[in-house]
């Protein structure tokens, strides 16, 4: 997956290459809505070929897209960018199943997407809260370590909510 | 630096993990990101997870984190959906950091409760004087409730006249922190006297710290007069507005910017603007106007005579329009964000209410009462 060239001929393209050798052609002002990249651009100026050994292609491919819509919207139109943003978002994880979204997520923290990330975990959040104490403990492969009581007491507390 | 909240860094030894594609296992910073999302109900459910996830939910920092995130939705008064007025016993005073200042109808006691985690404390009953919701238009009476995250402190203050020895009114404030006072206490430090004849007034509230603006006639000027109530100092500060910055006063508009009081006029296609800031010595006003340009003024869509600046950070400003729409403009790019529709008045509530998992020390379930 690579950027489309557009018209601007002033435009840089980045060389993002990732843990399993796919490289992926980018837009600076694209790859840069990622703060690990952002800073390597600043720091390293001149380097054009960027090695993430921690990503994998697939999900830096992800990344990417996401990237790239949310570049795309900033700059096409004036008003309204909230609201296309919130629906192409919407769209984006809708399918996700949790083992794409965990890896995801761990790729988006390592690139410093701080908004993805924020996109992500309210997407989790929202598959798990309405979830028992015993379904939350399967999904994030959690054991209880609590004394005999000590859960019974936590749940006497606040009885109404596990209702 | 990110802002983010970061709990713990597990990031190598997981990023590790992540180059097999099995599952990973989310270190705790990115469980705290999750956590912070959701609902208080499943938070309290969630505490029984385990050790780690309890003393994450109850973390303080959390806490806060967590009430940021939450959704704020306005306190309708008489909006039967609404299930935190249901109760129809309770009048609610204040609505700060998920808490309602309520006081029962038949009773008179005052109680202050978390609807969400559905606790609730009894407090004393004032010495003197009715706690209320503050007038939009007087400023001269206030309440004002505060939560301070950090140290768990949590002050309420209020205003009332009284009648001295000498039969003449004078004004008298009362100040509790909220499980430490046993009783109300009468503050110490009282605001200076004011002089000329006020023209028009009103009050901006922002976390701890209330602000009461006076326009006064003083011969054949008008002058902008500022009272601020800080609750954590327990002091008044009375600045006045330096003359001749601004080429008419009743034309100008308060808000508030980035937590601070701000004085505000629209001319030329752009927002003028005086901060009162924060100083050691209390309060002290932005040494001169700034201006920031309003590039949508140019385009017909929003005329400035319609426009009023509500509220402020250090990047977006937020105007509404005919008291009809808000939007959200971005100083920096110099775009418009987005609009929404306002509530109509009648049915507003000045304040909003953000659930929140904040406890206050001898607090007791809600019921129990």
């Amino acid at each position: 997956m690579s950027s489309s060239s557009t018209t601007t001929t002033t435009t840089r393209l980045l060389m993002l290459k990732a843990s399993d050798g796919v490289t992926f052609e980018v837009e600076e002002a694209v790859a840069t809505k990622l703060g690990a990249i952002n800073n390597m651009v600043e720091e390293e100026g001149s380097e054009d070929l960027i090695c993430l050994p921690n990503v994998n292609g697939k999900f830096l491919g992800m990344v990417l897209e996401w990237c790239k819509k949310h570049a795309n919207n900033n700059t096409n139109s004036d008003k309204g960018n909230d609201e296309v943003n919130k629906w192409w978002d919407k769209e984006f994880v809708m399918d996700l199943d949790q083992n794409t979204l965990y890896h995801l997520l761990m790729a988006a923290d390592y690139l410093s997407g701080t908004e993805l990330v924020d996109l992500l975990t309210e997407k989790v959040a929202s598959m798990i809260r309405g979830k028992k104490v015993e379904e939350i403990r399967e999904t994030f492969k959690i054991k209880s370590d609590f004394l005999p009581g000590q859960e019974e007491e936590i749940r006497k507390k606040n009885s109404w909510a596990f209702e | 630096m990110s802002k983010r909240f970061k709990y713990d860094h597990h990031n190598q030894e997981h990023v590790a993990n992540q180059l097999q594609l099995d599952t990973p296992e989310l270190p705790l910073d990115m469980i705290t990101e999750i956590l912070s999302w959701m609902p208080v109900n499943s938070l309290l459910r969630s505490k029984c997870v385990s050790k780690e996830w309890l003393s994450l939910i109850q973390d303080p920092c959390f806490v806060s984190i967590h009430m940021r995130r939450a959704t704020a939705t306005p306190l309708s008064l008489h909006d039967e959906a609404d299930l935190i007025l249901d109760d129809d016993r309770f009048r609610i005073i204040d609505s700060f950091s998920g808490l309602l200042l309520k006081q029962n109808i038949e009773t008179h006691k005052y109680h202050l409760c978390n609807p969400a985690t559905r606790q609730m404390l009894h407090l004393p009953d004032p010495n003197h004087g009715v706690l209320c919701m503050p007038d939009p238009n007087l400023g001269t009476f206030f309440t004002l409730s505060a939560y301070n995250s950090c140290t768990h402190e949590c002050k309420l203050a209020f205003t009332y006249y009284s009648l001295n020895k000498e039969g003449v009114e004078q004004r008298v404030s009362e100040i509790l922190s909220v499980g430490r006072d046993d009783r109300w206490r009468p503050l110490r430090h009282q605001p200076p006297r004011e002089d000329g004849k006020v023209v028009m007034e009103c009050f901006l509230r922002s976390e701890g710290e209330f602000h009461s603006v006076k326009t006064v006639q003083n011969g054949q000027d008008l002058e902008l007069k500022v009272l601020s109530f800080d609750i954590w100092k327990e002091t008044f500060v009375a600045s006045t507005l330096p003359r001749g910055i601004f080429l008419d006063l009743s034309e100008t508009f308060l808000f508030l910017w980035d937590s601070c009081l701000a004085v505000s006029e629209i001319t030329e296609e752009a927002l003028h603007v005086m901060v009162l800031e924060h100083c050691t010595g209390g309060f002290r006003w932005s040494r001169s106007k700034i201006v920031v340009p309003l590039r949508f003024l140019r385009e017909e869509t929003y005329p400035k005579e319609k426009l009023v600046p509500v509220r402020g950070t250090s990047s977006d400003l937020w105007f509404q329009f005919k008291e009809k729409i808000e939007f959200c403009y971005h100083v920096e790019t110099g775009k418009i964000k987005g609009t929404k529709p306002l509530l109509p008045k009648k049915k507003k509530h000045p304040y909003e209410y953000r659930p929140s998992l904040v406890t206050l020390e001898g607090m007791i379930p809600e019921g129990n009462h």
